[in-house]
Formats: C-alpha cells, sequence, structure tokens
C-alpha cells in the first residue's frame, strides 16, 4: 500500500508516492492548474498508475497541500466579505494599529483593507472586560444586522465582538441567526478562530477565514469529486500552517490555517529527513526566485510561533516560524552609484534570469552562478529548459563589470558574494540574534538554488556541515507524509497567578483538552495515540508582552501546580531576556493546548550500498575563489553517488533540479539514506572567498 | 575619492546593519520595562572615534542622529581607554531630554581607537518634580529630572560605584530603570565585539577605510537626490498651539536653501524661547531634520554621517529651537513633529508635482490616572494617538496613523479595558477630517474613553486645534484635533489642547479628535467614482461631496448624477476664479 503527499507550488504539483513496504519514494511533477487544482490532481493520479504502477485503490493515505486561501489573499481576490462588530469599533480592522510598515515615505499605503468600510456593520451589544454583559443582543438587533446584510453584496461575513473570547454567546446568537435566514453566506466567528485578546488581530485573522472561505469550499468540493471518480477510499489530510494535518472538513471551517502551509511544509520536510538521519539542529534555507525561506529547528523541533502575516495582515493561528528574505536565483544584480546591489527586485519566473532567453536583460544571481560554472547550462532542470550562457556573460559584462571595472568573472564572483551577504544576514537573524550559535547547527539548503550558495554561507557564518536532503525539490510534499494530525486551542484568563486556584486552571485546561478530543474526532480515524501538550502565556504585571511557557504533561483533572508554574516562567524569562524578577507578580494572560494525533507516517529505509566504481559524467571549468582562478573540476550525478561515497572538492554534483558546487578544501560525502554531508573547515578568513 | 572596492563595502555595510540590529535586540532582550523592550524606544549605533556616525538601528525615525551631537561631544571630551564607558543624558551636552540616557563604548584595536557603540534609550522614570519625568508645566530643567553631564561609568572595565548609586539614589523605579541601563551597556558590548571581529578580518585601518567608503557612498547617494531639486530659497512657517503656559502661538519658521546638493535649514524668525517645556535641543533639532531631509530622498539610502554632511542647519540664540539651560524641553517631541512637518512644507516649493500636503503633525497623548475600584492601589495610564497623513499625487494620505516622527502600535482595546477601570465607547475614523483634494488628506480618528470608578486626575497634551494641516497644489486644509470632558450629566467641557490634572469622575468621557493630513490638488477633479466610494465608507459625508468636492449623488447616494456633477463642478469653478 502507499501514502501520496501532494504540494501545489505556482508552476508545477509534486506529488511524493510512498511505498509502505519497501520504505521507498517515488517522486514526480505535474503543471499545476490554478483555476482548478482538481485537474493537477488526476493528471497526477493517472501518471502514479500508469508509470508507477500504483491505483488510487491502493492510496491508504492521500495528503494535500494547497495555496489557494494564500493566493486569494496575496492577490486580493476572495470572496466580498462583509465584518460585524461591537457598537463604535467597526474601524479597528482599517485602522491596523496605526502602525506602518516602512519609515520615511510620504506616500505610503497601508496594506488594502480586505473589508470596505460601507460593508462593516456595528451590532448594539456590548460584553465588559470581566465578560459581564453590558448590553445584551437583542432579537430585534439581530434582526435589524441581518436585514442589513441581506442587502449586501457579500458571499461571507466575519462576526467579530469585542471580549467574545470571555462570552461567545452574542457571537455565535447573530452567526446562528445569519446562517438560518442568509443561507447563501459562509459566516466565521472569532471564537472559533482565534479566541484571545487583542481584537485587531483577531479580527483580522477572522476575516482572512471568512473571505477564503468559498474558495476553499470549492478546493474541498473539487478534490472529494477527483478521487471519489478514481475510487479512491483512504483518508484524505490536509497540511496546516503549524505544520500538522487536519482534515477535509476542518479546512472547511478553518481554511484560515492553510495560509502559510506552504513555507511549513518545507520546514516539516527538512526536520523529518535530518532527524531520521540523525541531525537533530539545523538552520533551513529554502531559495526559491524571488526570495529565501529561513528556519531554525532545534533537537528535531520545529519552533513555532503563535502568530504570522501575510500581506501586511497579522494571522493569529500557530504557525511554523519562517524568515523570509528578498533574496532568490531571481535576484537582479545592479550597481547602484558605484555600489553592487542583488535584489530584492528580482526578475522572478517571467522574463527570468538572462540565460532563459525569456526577455530578461538585467542579470540575475542564477546568471552568475551560470557564468561561474556551477550550472551547466544543458542540465537546467534536467535539461528541460537549455540556458543561454553567452547572454548572461553579456548582460553581466556590460552591466555590472564594465560599471565597476570589474573583469566579467571578477563580477559574477562579486554578483554571488553580495547574495551570499544578504543571505548570512537573515540566517544570523534567526540564529545569532535569537541566541542561537550557528556552529551548533548544520545548514540544510533546498528549493532549486539552496545548494548553490550553501558553501559560501557555510564558510561566512561558522556553520561546518552542510546537509543536502535526497529530494531537494519535492520537500514539501515529502514532509507532508512524515507529520502527524495537529490541532490547537486556546483561551484568553488575564489573573495574576496568586489569584487563580489551582482547580479553576485545572477545569480550564481540561476544557481546551476535551475541545481538541473533539476536534481530532470530527477528522478520520485514523490516529492510534493523541497526546495533548499545554502551555501558557505568562508575563510580569505591567509588561505588554507574554512569552510561552510549557506546562508538564498531565490528566485530565489533574490539579496544576501553581509554584512550579511561576518558577518556570521565571526561568524562561530568564533564558529569553537574560532576566527575571523573582519579587514581581507574574500574571496569566492565555493558555494553550495542542492535541497531536499520531497517524501512520513514511519511514524511509537506508539504500543499499554499492561497490561499482564511481565516475564523474564529464569535467568542466568552475571559478570557486578569485585567488585559486578557474579549476578543472569533476561533475558527478547525484544518483550516481552511493552510499558511503565520499570525495574532496573542487567538484560539482548535479541533478535534474538543483546543482551544488562543492568548495576546494570542502569535503563531500553520501550517507546510508542518499543525503549528501558536506564538511567545511572553520576557516580563519571568514567572509572573504 | 580613492577608489574603493565596491563588492567589500556591500558586504561590510551588511555587516554593519546585522550588527547594529543584533545590538538592538540585545537591548530588547535584556531591558526590565516594557518601554524599551515592547515599544521599541531605544536606539543603537556605532562612530568612529570623532564621534561621526558609522550604522544606527531603525527603531523610531525621531532618533535619526540623536546621538551624533553627544558622540561628537564624547570623543572631543575624554580621553577614552579600553573598556571605559561614558553614560550622560544632560539635554544641554548633547543629550535630548531627561529619559532619553545615552550610553557610549570606544573599540579598540592593535592599541588603537577604531570605533564607538551607543546606545540611547527611554527610560521609565529620572526623577524629577512628576511621575515618568514628563511634568507638562515644568518651568525648568531641574523640575525635569535627574541630570547626568557625560561621565565614565567604567573605567576600563571598573564600574565606578559611585556614579551609579548616585543615579540610583535620585529616580523612583531604581531597579526597573538601573536594569534598562545594564541591558544598554549589554548593547555596546556586543557592539564592541562585532566591530572587533570586523578589525580581525580586514584590520583596523583596512577597516576605517571601508567604513569612510560607506560613508562617502551615503553622501552621494544624499547629494544626488537633493540635487535633482531646484536651486532657490524655500520658506515656510508652522505653528504650535501653545507653550502649554501661556495660550499664544509658538511660530516655527525655516527657510530651506538648496544649493547643488547641499542644504541649509535657517530657523531665524522661530519663537522666541518659551517657558513651558516644548523647547528642542541641538540634538533635537538635528534628529528633526535630518527626519525630513530623510522623506525627500530614497529611503533605501545607508543611514550614517555621510547622509548629514549636505545639511546645515542655522538657529537664533535663545529661541525655542536653540533655547539656553535650565529652559524645560521634556514635551520636545510636539514641537520636533512640527518642525519636520513644516520643513517638508518649504521642500513643497522646490518639488512640483512631488508636494504634499502636511501631516497631522502632532502626538495626541492624555494621561489620566486614579485608584482600582475598591482598593487604593494607584492606576497611571499614559496614551498616544496619531491623525492622518497628507495626500500626494501617488494618492490618498493614510488614515489614522502616527506622525512623521514616531511609529509604534497603538493600545488595543481589550488591553487597555483588561488593565484598567476604563472602557473604550468608540474608536473610529472621523468623516470629512481628510483635507480635500484630488488625493484627499488622511482622516483623524476619535478615541472616546469612559471613566469607570471613583475620582482622579486627567492631563490632556495635544496639538493643532488650532492649526489643522494645510493642503497643496489646490488642497485643501483638514479639520483641526479637538479634545472635550464629556460628563456623565450631559455636559460638555471643550479642552484646550493643553491642560493639567483636570479632575475627573465616574462617568465622565474624554473624547479624543485628532486632525486629518491635508488635501493634494483641486478636489473638484478628484474622480467622482472616487467620491462616490468614499461617501458610500461614510469618509466624506454626501454635503461635503457636494460642497467640497462638486460632486452629486444620485438621490439614493448610490451612484454620481454625471450631469449635476459637470453642471455643479463648472459652476464652483467660475466662482472660484471670482
Amino acid at each position: 500500500m502507499y501514502y501520496l503527499g501532494v504540494d501545489t507550488g505556482g508552476t508545477f504539483t509534486d506529488f511524493v508516492l510512498f511505498n509502505r513496504a519497501k520504505g521507498d519514494i517515488a517522486t514526480f511533477k505535474v503543471r499545476s492548474t490554478p483555476e482548478d487544482p482538481g485537474a493537477a490532481i488526476k493528471a497526477g493520479l493517472e501518471r502514479a498508475r500508469e508509470r508507477h504502477g500504483v491505483a488510487p485503490q491502493q492510496i491508504e493515505r492521500f495528503i494535500f497541500g494547497t495555496t489557494v486561501a494564500t493566493n486569494a489573499v496575496l492577490e486580493k481576490k476572495g470572496a466580498p466579505t462583509a465584518l460585524v462588530t461591537t457598537a463604535g469599533v467597526r474601524d479597528v480592522l482599517e485602522i491596523q494599529r496605526q502602525w506602518r510598515h516602512r519609515l520615511f515615505d510620504l506616500a505610503i499605503k497601508k496594506p488594502e483593507t480586505l473589508v470596505p468600510r460601507r460593508h462593516r456593520l456595528e451590532a448594539d451589544e456590548r460584553v465588559a472586560a470581566d465578560g459581564t454583559v453590558l448590553r445584551p443582543l437583542e432579537a430585534a438587533e439581530i434582526e435589524r444586522v441581518v436585514a442589513a446584510l441581506a442587502s449586501l453584496p457579500v458571499q461571507a461575513v466575519a462576526v467579530v465582538f469585542l471580549f467574545s473570547f470571555l462570552r461567545p454567546e452574542h457571537e455565535r446568537a447573530l452567526a446562528a441567526a445569519i446562517r438560518q435566514r442568509l443561507q447563501h453566506l459562509h459566516v466565521t466567528v472569532s471564537a472559533d478562530i482565534s479566541p484571545e485578546f487583542r481584537e485587531y488581530e483577531r479580527s483580522a485573522t477572522t476575516v482572512m477565514n471568512a473571505y477564503t472561505m468559498p474558495k476553499l469550499h470549492a478546493v474541498a468540493d473539487r478534490l472529494s469529486a477527483v478521487l471519489g471518480a478514481a475510487q479512491f477510499r483512504g483518508v484524505t489530510s490536509i497540511i496546516q500552517s503549524n505544520g500538522g494535518l487536519m482534515s477535509v472538513e476542518r479546512m472547511r471551517s478553518h481554511p484560515v490555517n492553510t495560509l502559510l502551509s506552504g513555507p511549513a511544509g518545507g520546514v516539516v520536510g527538512a526536520a523529518g529527513v535530518a532527524k531520521a538521519a540523525g541531525v537533530p539542529n539545523v538552520l533551513t534555507l529554502d531559495v526559491g526566485g524571488t526570495s529565501a525561506d529561513i528556519a531554525l529547528i532545534e533537537g528535531g523541533a520545529i519552533k513555532l510561533t503563535p502568530e504570522g502575516g501575510i500581506g501586511g495582515y497579522p494571522v493569529r493561528v500557530p504557525q511554523v516560524g519562517v524568515h523570509t528574505i528578498g533574496a532568490g536565483g531571481g535576484s537582479i544584480a545592479r550597481v547602484v552609484l558605484g555600489l553592487l546591489k542583488v535584489g530584492p527586485q528580482s526578475a522572478g519566473a517571467s522574463p527570468g534570469p538572462v540565460c532563459y532567453g525569456q526577455g530578461g536583460t538585467e542579470p540575475t544571481s542564477t546568471d552568475a552562478a551560470l557564468c561561474l560554472g556551477y550550472i551547466d547550462p544543458g542540465y537546467f532542470l534536467g535539461g528541460e529548459i537549455r540556458l543561454d550562457r553567452a547572454a548572461a556573460e553579456a548582460a553581466i559584462e556590460t552591466r555590472v563589470a564594465q560599471p565597476l571595472g570589474l573583469r566579467r568573472d571578477e563580477a559574477a564572483l562579486a554578483i554571488v558574494q553580495v547574495q551570499v551577504s544578504t543571505m548570512v544576514a537573515g540566517i544570523r537573524k534567526v540564529s545569532v540574534e535569537a541566541g542561537h550559535d550557528p556552529r551548533e547547527f548544520s545548514l540544510l539548503p533546498f528549493g532549486g538554488a539552496g545548494g548553490l550558495y550553501a558553501g559560501l554561507i557555510a564558510e561566512d557564518i561558522g556553520v561546518n556541515r552542510i546537509f543536502l536532503p535526497q529530494h531537494p525539490s519535492v520537500l514539501s510534499a515529502l514532509g507532508m507524509l512524515m507529520t502527524d494530525i495537529k490541532h490547537a486551542r486556546s483561551t484568553t484568563r488575564i489573573v495574576e497567578l496568586s489569584r487563580i486556584s489551582s482547580e479553576e486552571l485545572a477545569r480550564l485546561l481540561d476544557e481546551l483538552a476535551s475541545g481538541l478530543e473533539r476536534d481530532v474526532a470530527t477528522g478520520p480515524v485514523e490516529s492510534r495515540t493523541m497526546r495533548i501538550h499545554h502551555s501558557c502565556d505568562m508575563r510580569y504585571v505591567g509588561q505588554a508582552y507574554e512569552i510561552n511557557v510549557p506546562l508538564p504533561p498531565r490528566q485530565a483533572g489533574e490539579r496544576v501546580d501553581i509554584a512550579a508554574l511561576t518558577r518556570a516562567f521565571h526561568r524562561e524569562h530568564e533564558r529569553v531576556y537574560g532576566n527575571s524578577a523573582e519579587v514581581e507578580p507574574v500574571e496569566l494572560v492565555n493558555l494553550r493546548a495542542t492535541a497531536i494525533a499520531e497517524v501512520p507516517k513514511a519511514a524511509l529505509r537506508p539504500l543499499a550500498g554499492s561497490s561499482k566504481p564511481v565516475r564523474p559524467k564529464g569535467e568542466r571549468r568552475v571559478l570557486f575563489r578569485r585567488e585559486l582562478g578557474w579549476q578543472n573540476c569533476a561533475v558527478y550525478e547525484r544518483d550516481s553517488l552511493p552510499p558511503g561515497w565520499s570525495a574532496d572538492g573542487p567538484l560539482v554534483i548535479e541533478e535534474a533540479g538543483a546543482s551544488t558546487p562543492v568548495f576546494p578544501g570542502h569535503r563531500v560525502s553520501v550517507d546510508s539514506f542518499g543525503h549528501l554531508l558536506i564538511d567545511v573547515p572553520p576557516s580563519p578568513q571568514v567572509g572573504t572567498p | 575619492m580613492k577608489k574603493l572596492d565596491p563588492v567589500t563595502i556591500e558586504v561590510v555595510g551588511n555587516h554593519l546593519i546585522s550588527t547594529v540590529r543584533e545590538m538592538g535586540t540585545t537591548v530588547m532582550r535584556t531591558a526590565y520595562s516594557t518601554i524599551m523592550r515592547e515599544q521599541m524606544d531605544c536606539t543603537t549605533a556605532l562612530f568612529d572615534p570623532q564621534g561621526q556616525l558609522i550604522a544606527q538601528a531603525d527603531h523610531v525615525p525621531s532618533h535619526q542622529g540623536t546621538l551624533s551631537h553627544a558622540a561628537k561631544h564624547v570623543g572631543r571630551r575624554f580621553q577614552l581607554k579600553p573598556g571605559d564607558v561614558v553614560i550622560m543624558n544632560h539635554p544641554y551636552q548633547g543629550g535630548t531630554h531627561h529619559p532619553d540616557i545615552m550610553v557610549f563604548k570606544p573599540v579598540f584595536h592593535d592599541g588603537v581607537q577604531v570605533a564607538m557603540a551607543a546606545c540611547l534609550g527611554h527610560h521609565l522614570d529620572v526623577g524629577g518634580r512628576s511621575p515618568g519625568s514628563v511634568a507638562t508645566d515644568a518651568r525648568d530643567v531641574f523640575e525635569e529630572g535627574l541630570i547626568i553631564p557625560p561621565m565614565k561609568l567604567y573605567k576600563e572595565g571598573r564600574l565606578v560605584e559611585e556614579v551609579f548609586a548616585m543615579i540610583e539614589a535620585n529616580i523612583r523605579v531604581p531597579k526597573k530603570t538601573m536594569g534598562d541601563i545594564r541591558a544598554e551597556i549589554a548593547a555596546i558590548n556586543v557592539g564592541e565585539r562585532r566591530v572587533m571581529e570586523l578589525c580581525r578580518k580586514y584590520g583596523g585601518a583596512g577597516l576605517t577605510e571601508i567604513i569612510a567608503g560607506l560613508l562617502d557612498h551615503s553622501e552621494r547617494l544624499i547629494r544626488g537626490d537633493l540635487s535633482a531639486l531646484p536651486n532657490g530659497r524655500y520658506d515656510a512657517e508652522g505653528f504650535m498651539d501653545s507653550d502649554g503656559i501661556a495660550d499664544e502661538p509658538v511660530r516655527i519658521a525655516v527657510a530651506v536653501t538648496l544649493e547643488d546638493g547641499s542644504v541649509t535649514v535657517d530657523f531665524t524668525g522661530s519663537s522666541p524661547q518659551v517657558r513651558g517645556p516644548f523647547n528642542c535641543s541641538l540634538s533635537s533639532v538635528q534628529a528633526a531634520v535630518y527626519c525630513a531631509v530623510r522623506y525627500m530622498v530614497n529611503p533605501a539610502i545607508m543611514q550614517n554621517e555621510g547622509c548629514y554632511r549636505p545639511v546645515s542647519i542655522v538657529l537664533p540664540p535663545r529661541s525655542v529651537v536653540s533655547p539656553e539651560a535650565p529652559a524645560p524641553l521634556s514635551g520636545r517631541f510636539h514641537t520636533m513633529e512640527r518642525i519636520a512637518t513644516t520643513i517638508v512644507l518649504a521642500f513643497n516649493k522646490a518639488r512640483g508635482v512631488d508636494a504634499v500636503g502636511a501631516n497631522h503633525a502632532h502626538l495626541a497623548s492624555f494621561s489620566a490616572s486614579g485608584t482600582y475600584p475598591g482598593t487604593s492601589e494607584p492606576w497611571v495610564l499614559f496614551e498616544v494617538n496619531g491623525g492622518g497623513w497628507g495626500g500626494t499625487r501617488h494618492g490618498d494620505g493614510i488614515d489614522a496613523t502616527f506622525g512623521l516622527m514616531a511609529n509604534c502600535y497603538d493600545t488595543p482595546v481589550e488591553a487597555l479595558e483588561l488593565d484598567y477601570p476604563l472602557r473604550v465607547e468608540r474608536y473610529e475614523f472621523v468623516t470629512d477630517s481628510g483635507g480635500p483634494g484630488q488625493f484627499r488628506g488622511g482622516l483623524g480618528l476619535r478615541r472616546e474613553v469612559r471613566y469607570l470608578s471613583g475620582e482622579g486626575y486627567f492631563t490632556n497634551r495635544s496639538e493643532a486645534q488650532k492649526f489643522p494641516a494645510v493642503g497643496t497644489r489646490g488642497g485643501e486644509p483638514s479639520l483641526p484635533s479637538r479634545q472635550a470632558l464629556l460628563h456623565a450629566d450631559g455636559t460638555r467641557d471643550t479642552l484646550p489642547s493643553k491642560i493639567t490634572n483636570l479632575t475627573i469622575r465616574a462617568g465622565d468621557i474624554v473624547s479624543m479628535v485628532t486632525a486629518g493630513g491635508g488635501g493634494y490638488g483641486d478636489p473638484r477633479i478628484r474622480e467622482p467614482d472616487l467620491v462616490l466610494a468614499d461617501v458610500l465608507d461614510g469618509k466624506v459625508s454626501a454635503q461635503a461631496a457636494r460642497e467640497r468636492y462638486g460632486v452629486v449623488l444620485v438621490r439614493d447616494g448610490t451612484k454620481v448624477d454625471t450631469s449635476a456633477t459637470r453642471a455643479l463642478r463648472a459652476n464652483l469653478g467660475s466662482t472660484k476664479q471670482d
């Protein structure tokens, strides 16, 4: 039997087919079909049958990653949506906390509001900060709001009342009336999506849920239709922003949980393969065409953050922490008043780098890598696109080399160096600036262009091991087969720790846990065991922001040791901020619970070794370092390298989707799973290749 | 100019920016008070031994170059040794206002000083007459808090205990403040370490040369952008409502002279030094000027001393922008906003179609105090809000945002109500508050806060009641700001923009309305569909659409009445020409 992971990207949809009996995988790609994701799935299922002899009936688990919601928000193509708020605060959504994301720009624009003011209604109701009802939501007021909604040209509605995390009844009463009377509307209430305080973040998240819901219902419908027609009988799951899985039903009610699932899948895949290979600490670097996503994995654990953002809006659902920088293979190199800048402008996929020959005129970092010999013009994407090296060289000559007074090859090397310094700054942000020493981590590059820069980045930042996973271009799809069902719930309860009883705290945690049991139970029954982790957000009284402190595992009904919790907070504060104040009163803010329901996962088996002698497939001239000049070096096909093989740089390793230069002084080997490991010696000359 | 390796300069530049950012993160990770940790009211920078700025973290616009003046003072005054740390806040010796405490540490390589790491933090309290060290009616600097002249807090790595004890004994919350000072020192230690690493890589002299190249590069970029503007002298004036003591406007006069990429800002004609705390000492004036200039050039230019070289400042003595000690200055931020906006207005005259409507130019702040219900436990709240930005040829000004010199988050309604016995009744845009224009000024906002329990005090510190934001190129002014106390019995007290310690009782509502931004271009050529959209969204009233924009809507208000609009606009146009 088989598991199938399907990751929808902008251009291609990646498929990873795991054979449970053999413990190995097959991978393939089909063209994405943005208008109808079902068409790509259908094509992929056919390909699995034709090329790999796997019928849909043999597939037990089907796991799907979608960027439909993400694109709807980024391109402002979600459904027309209305918002109902408490009287007096309908503009909170558009005020956006008065923050501006860029300084020194008189013509700055804030992210356009997803619900125009004319579609924002106010309801006469009010709950106080202690949860008491100041003004009840009367039946007549519900009538009035429903009637007003009926006349609006919208498909979805979000309901966000103040303090609904303490008393959700008003939101629910209005939602029930809307569902009953206006059946064409998709309804979301904030108490279901983000029941925590700070109304702007809760509103933005709830509105995005409503705004993307009609589109994701269409996706869910297509998915069921295509899988039904193919007589698929297994379990279908969806990858979420938190790196865990959810059911299709859950996606219908919580589409906001998919918003940041794209980068999450890759990080999950990276963590999965690295952990299986015995590498617990990694810095992942996913280099795409216009940007690079960086994440830190410590002890095999992915760092989750309770809030992230997309298109300038906050998304307050737990998600994999990813830092994105504007540096990718398509980043454009320009000389600006005598200095060389690379990115953040990008040639993207169209026109793309000059060497694509699709009309690009400004040199990019991919053009530089081609000129330096890191990429074979005849073997890009496995030979799918023939690259024009002469055009790339000419562009670098006229636009970079001549203005700077450099030789052409020096200019190409300079482009790579500047690109690397940008990526290094991004890696420092998630490592050094967050209190992690990069020397204790391996660098795990993936995506098409990750391997091109890894050697130089590692030298600069002091990482001494590069880990290049097998199948780097389908890591997201692979990651989907290596993760569990994951649901989270939270609630706000702001109270000094000395003023809450152990019993009340236990009761609140038990409520979260039983809610999670219901969430998991609504999904398919493929889970054997379920674990629930509890944590609390706490702060010193008077602080504006809180930190998250995990609780030890507990049984339902078990009392909570508040003294121990207080001590744990002081310890965590010390760890995060370098100080603690044990005489200061500590305050509880949010309670959180995460359920992890284990499902069968793909476990790759070590590959068989081979005694066949390894021969390079060719040789070419490559410029690694200016002082070493052009060097003749061997080029290897990655598939030909068996476990146990090793060699010293300089050399180049190629595969269909990627190319990796191994620098002089670095040593590469293949581990038992087929991952490439590159050892980078500590360099006194770091940063100046 | 020596030919420099452009790649090394770019790479080292990235490293220096990453270093000042890491220093900033260090402050936030180790500070005690929320003001630094959460509001990021601090800045970190690297200087050369003469006090020329090498790199600075961009947190708050008002910190532009604020450390530069002090760094030069420190560079001149002390013979620094490795391990020394200089501390200061003296507003008349390079400081800004009392709560901003600065620390400096020299960086040495092979026995030669190559740089100075610096940090400025806004502290919760530095003593003086009122908690928080911001008395609105202070008459001199001595009432405003402890004054620390530049002095060594560490000598060659050893803490000077007496200095530490002296500071500690003069402040209200010593644990937090001294913890925050230690956080600033942790940051400059990180800066020192990172610069030493760079010295090992490039050598002391090599690094100095690269830094000189970076400064020259920024200077070239700024001069290039400024020289795109026509040479000439461009005057503008702006007014503050009062100095907090006398109900007289305070005048800010600027003459901006542009000459081949250089700019001189002359404040001659500005009001004499004022009695209330709205005077601006040199560091603050420089910050406002540098900030305004940065709005005129490419914002991506790396901030360092090179940016300031093309800028000269002329200050009339004993004026609001060049006060003499001991004139009070704790409220100088309000003056800085007015200075920055006035400079932008002067530049407008050189910028042609790139002129912009004026910013609301105020920080609407109010503080309130009382005791928690049923206890004698006191509470103090300090709240700030912004208003509208000016329209530009690219579109409408942004709504309800802090001014040119500030950027921070508002206080969520739910956070406020959870922490204080207060209730926010309204937090919303103010219809018609944006100055009409082809591109409208952004909207001001209304925040109404009800006092729930007992009796306490309320202080209003605002601006723009008498002087709303002006429009440009035919654009019209915004509505002014308004503040009022609405009593539970239905009566209403209109408040002046500055008033201290008014009594407030349970049921009373503080109503803060902020000004919008100035309009850009003649409102009568605004696309009628945009006017319609504003009316549908309640941002502009149907009446203003007709009277200010000359746009008539059909009876149910859902469409533009095209022919009536054409007729009205023709009529308004001819009236205007009369």
